[in-house]
């Protein structure tokens, strides 16, 4: 006898959209999460009155969030503020020249009228191209089941227009980029969003190369902290019953004839469901909590084929004073090469890089509320990977060189006496994150995300290795993202419908 | 002859290939090298 219909291990946003539209389809539903918070990457933890993002820090591409909510039967503004962020970005250059983009593309055109003449056309062709994609592309790629042929098959028999933009996939960003922009710096300003996909420039899926499009369409903040959406989903279905147990760590997945029939806790407790979903990287999911011994030879070597995502050290810091800076995201950008060569260069070769890839999120700017009245919060991330596993040495031993070398950059950058003013200040290293949210590695999108991982290469929301075992999150086509694992809750949930409805 | 013509076509393309991929930039030639390493487990990957 089952305990639950539904277990889902983990309450990223995919485990809690998956959970939540279980539920409101009337399967009895239970989200097991190991740590103390809900959210995964997209969360917030508080600390003496501050409230730091653990990793997500915008969501743009809001139609997957609506779309949970249109399916929970709910209005996503009972249940989110989000705050419009307008300048998307503001850009500081290697060589110290700032420059902003506006959410509008008429205006963003006169940003780049200024600096890149040559550039304009090249913007405009990218924007028109790029808007009438992103349109078509929404539901027919990203709200669609796409792990088999024939489900491809059918996407493109249904909307006939894709097939124009299927060559994008296989090119690569930097190659979409660079058919569109001549100028270093333009080119840098559009090509450093291969890292929010996982992959340098000369790796990464063309089809990203538009991520620096799709900002146009807006970027957001929640109020009360990136926490606040996959807290708005959980209230959302909480009228369907839908139950989420933190601090509870699922050590297996019970296996019997091949079928996934429940889970095994740490402490040894056994839960049985008619079918368990895992939110988890897609390795640990297979290799860990399913096991080898369950697995059939082809699906062992098909698993242990991906490559887990790039970690990526974060410093959070709370300050008495404003931060000199003039949006919500400041990028410290290069130009295309120097992107490919932290890749190459360093990240492959256990070095961390020495670089300015910075990316400083200011979410105060957006929320005062975040942090006691007058004071401010920065997130801080290396927008480049840096290795797991530093040559001969380890990231505890190398935090607090870490955390000088980040203060080095913020005094540069956002505060010349930024020493004086920080209130609080915590390192979050890939093995802290590693720790945090037993992400393999300290990866932070699940999996590496290339044109050979993508669609019907990546793990399948519906295991066909094992059944009545269901993939969510960003182990998942389309990869990491709030609005991509958000989408794979959709897809994942509409197969279980199917299934077991 | 047909067979003659066959390896002959066989050569050029692995010439053409070969000379393609060595005037390529580092960057492509990087690319092509990952695909490489990754296409064999393409038929894996689709079925999990
Ligand atoms: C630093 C950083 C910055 C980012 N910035 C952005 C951004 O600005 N915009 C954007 O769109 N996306 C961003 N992302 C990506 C986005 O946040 C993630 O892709 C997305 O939130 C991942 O969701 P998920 O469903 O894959 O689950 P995850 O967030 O990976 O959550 C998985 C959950 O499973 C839990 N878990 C693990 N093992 C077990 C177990 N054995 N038992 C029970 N529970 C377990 C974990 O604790 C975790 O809560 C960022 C990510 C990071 C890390």
């Amino acid at each position: 006898m089952a305990d639950y219909d539904a277990i889902v291990i983990g309450a990223g946003l995919g485990g809690i959209s998956t959970g939540a539209l279980c539920a409101k389809n009337g399967f009895k539903t239970v989200i097991l999460e190991q740590s103390d918070l809900i959210g995964g990457c997209c969360s917030t933890y508080e600390r003496d009155g501050y409230k730091f993002d653990i990793g997500a820090s915008i969501v743009e591409i809001t139609q997957p969030m609506e779309r949970v909510f249109e399916l929970l039967g709910k209005r996503r503004e009972d249940y989110i503020d989000l705050v419009p962020c307008d300048p998307i970005y503001s850009f500081i250059t290697e060589d110290g020249r700032k420059f902003s983009y506006p959410t509008d593309i008429d205006e963003t055109t006169k940003v780049i009228e200024q600096i890149a003449p040559e550039d304009v056309e090249g913007w405009k062709a990218f924007s028109d191209m790029g808007m009438e994609m992103i349109e078509k592309m929404m539901d027919a790629v990203m709200l669609s089941p796409l792990n088999s042929i024939p489900e491809a098959l059918a996407m493109v028999a249904k909307n006939p227009r894709v097939v124009k933009y299927a060559p994008l996939f296989l090119r690569t960003h930097q190659a979409v980029v660079r058919k569109y922009y001549k100028n270093p710096v333009i080119q840098g300003s559009v090509a450093f969003q291969s890292y929010f996909a996982g992959a340098p420039p000369e790796l990464g899926s063309g089809i990203f190369g538009f991520i620096a499009l799709s900002e146009h369409l807006g970027i957001f903040y929640p109020k009360g902290g990136m926490i606040s959406i996959p807290q708005g989903i959980i209230n959302a279905a909480s009228d369907f019953g839908l139950e989420v147990r933190t601090n509870t760590k699922v050590e297996n997945i019970i296996v019997e004839g091949g079928k996934a029939v429940g889970v095994r806790l740490e402490d040894g407790t056994e839960m049985r469901s008619r079918f368990v979903v895992s939110n988890l990287n897609a390795k640990v999911t297979y290799l860990k909590l399913v096991r080898p011994e369950n697995l059939p030879k082809w699906a062992l070597k098909a698993i242990s084929s991906y490559e887990v995502s790039m970690p990526c050290p974060m410093i959070y810091v709370g300050l008495d004073a404003r931060p000199d800076l003039d949006a919500h995201h400041t990028v410290v950008t290069g130009s295309i090469d120097a992107m490919n060569d932290v890749w190459n260069n360093y990240y492959k070769k256990g070095v961390i890089p020495r670089t300015a890839m910075s990316l400083i999120c200011w979410p105060t700017e957006a929320d005062p509320s975040l942090a006691p009245e007058g004071h401010h919060v920065l997130n801080f991330l290396c927008n480049a990977p840096a290795p797991y596993a530093p040559l001969g040495d380890n990231w505890d031993r190398i935090k607090d060189w870490y955390r000088e070398a980040a203060l080095d950059e913020l005094e540069k950058y956002v505060l010349p006496d930024v020493r004086d003013h920080i209130t609080i200040m915590d390192v979050s290293t890939p093995l802290d994150f590693e720790r945090r949210l037993l992400s393999p590695q300290g990866g932070i999108y699940g999996l590496f995300s290339d044109m050979t991982t993508l669609a019907l290469f990546r793990p399948h929301a519906r295991s066909r290795a094992i059944k009545n075992l269901y993939l969510t999150g960003s182990s998942t086509h389309l990869g990491g993202g709030v609005p991509t694992t958000l989408a794979s809750g959709v897809i994942t949930s509409s197969y279980i419908l199917k299934d077991h409805g | 002859m047909k067979k003659k013509i066959r390896a002959a076509l066989g050569l050029a393309l692995i010439a053409g290939a070969a000379a393609a991929y060595f005037s390529a930039s580092e960057s492509t030639r990087r690319y092509i090298k990952h695909l490489g390493r990754q296409v064999p487990y393409l038929p894996y990957r689709y079925l999990i």
